[in-house]
């Protein structure tokens, strides 16, 4: 009687767990997957680097889908999808590909409320994002500055107005 | 943003090794968000104003989701342990109901 009675509450416990589980990993946007890396917590997350591309970074999770290692990128505090979201997650992808020799077929950009977005990393994506690294190493070789270019809302919203444009 | 561990980085990675200075992911997406701010933030320049505010509430968001992981993490470990306690009464609440007698002492478990 005693033992029937803790396995109904065990079941009660592990199905009520489930669902709370369910919606966390649905705000923190992997719904199917096993976090197997996750910066700002215990778990912690390698830094990735590579020498080839002259590229460092860390994902803030590294998760698992099947046989795949999926990049996420959360940006908890942005309401739309931005170019520059999509090629820091195209450049996490590359990474996650030069490091552990597995090229994810795409990455995950998670913005505000956990609404998830899934960044296809394809051919087209990386030639724009090595030609981009190119441009930026370029900047750095030459050490010069790029410039100010007047981008209305941008620029007001952006922490060095000041020194651009005053 | 670029997260704390790749700004340490920079010291270790602005040099880097045969081939000049590295770039973060992070600052890939400041470079086509606005080369000049990348451009800024990678000489240390410092920022100004609300954006600094943004960075900060960013930053504690980015520290949330960390503990939110952890969380996750805790509670997938616990209901493993809760999915091996309950197989563990199931096959002993089994054994009760077939009554084969090692529960109540009458068959020797040793020797």
């Amino acid at each position: 009687m005693v033992l029937g009675l803790l396995l109904v509450l065990g079941a009660l416990a592990y199905v009520g767990l489930g669902w709370l589980q369910a919606r966390r990993r649905q705000r923190l946007g992997f719904a199917q997957a096993t976090v197997l890396a996750a910066d700002d917590s215990a778990l912690g997350a390698p830094t990735l680097r590579s020498a080839r591309f002259r590229l460092v970074g860390r994902p803030d999770h590294v998760v698992r889908v099947g046989r795949q290692l999926i990049p996420v990128e959360q940006k908890p505090r942005a309401r739309r999808v931005q170019d520059s979201h999509v090629m820091q997650v195209a450049a996490q992808c590359l990474l996650v590909s030069d490091v552990y020799g597995v090229r994810p077929p795409y990455g995950v950009l998670v913005l505000a409320d956990g609404e998830r977005h899934r960044v296809p990393f394809t051919r087209e994506l990386e030639q724009r994002l090595l030609a981009t690294l190119e441009q930026m190493h370029a900047w750095l070789a030459s050490d010069e500055e790029p410039g100010a270019r007047w981008m209305g809302g941008r620029c007001r919203a952006c922490g060095y107005f000041a020194t651009c444009w005053e | 943003m670029l997260a704390d561990l790749e700004r340490m980085c920079y010291s270790e990675c602005m040099e880097g090794a045969g081939g000049g200075p590295y770039v973060t992911a992070s600052e890939v997406g400041a470079f086509v968000y606005c080369p000049e701010s990348w451009y800024l933030g990678r000489r240390g320049q410092a920022r100004a104003g609300p954006a600094v505010e943004r960075l900060n509430a960013g930053a504690a968001a980015h520290r949330r989701i960390g503990h939110a992981t952890d969380t996750l993490v805790a509670v997938d470990l616990a209901r493993r342990g809760l999915l091996v306690a309950m197989l563990l009464v199931a096959v002993a609440l089994v054994l009760l109901v077939l009554d084969v007698g090692v529960f109540r002492g009458l068959v020797p478990v040793f020797g």
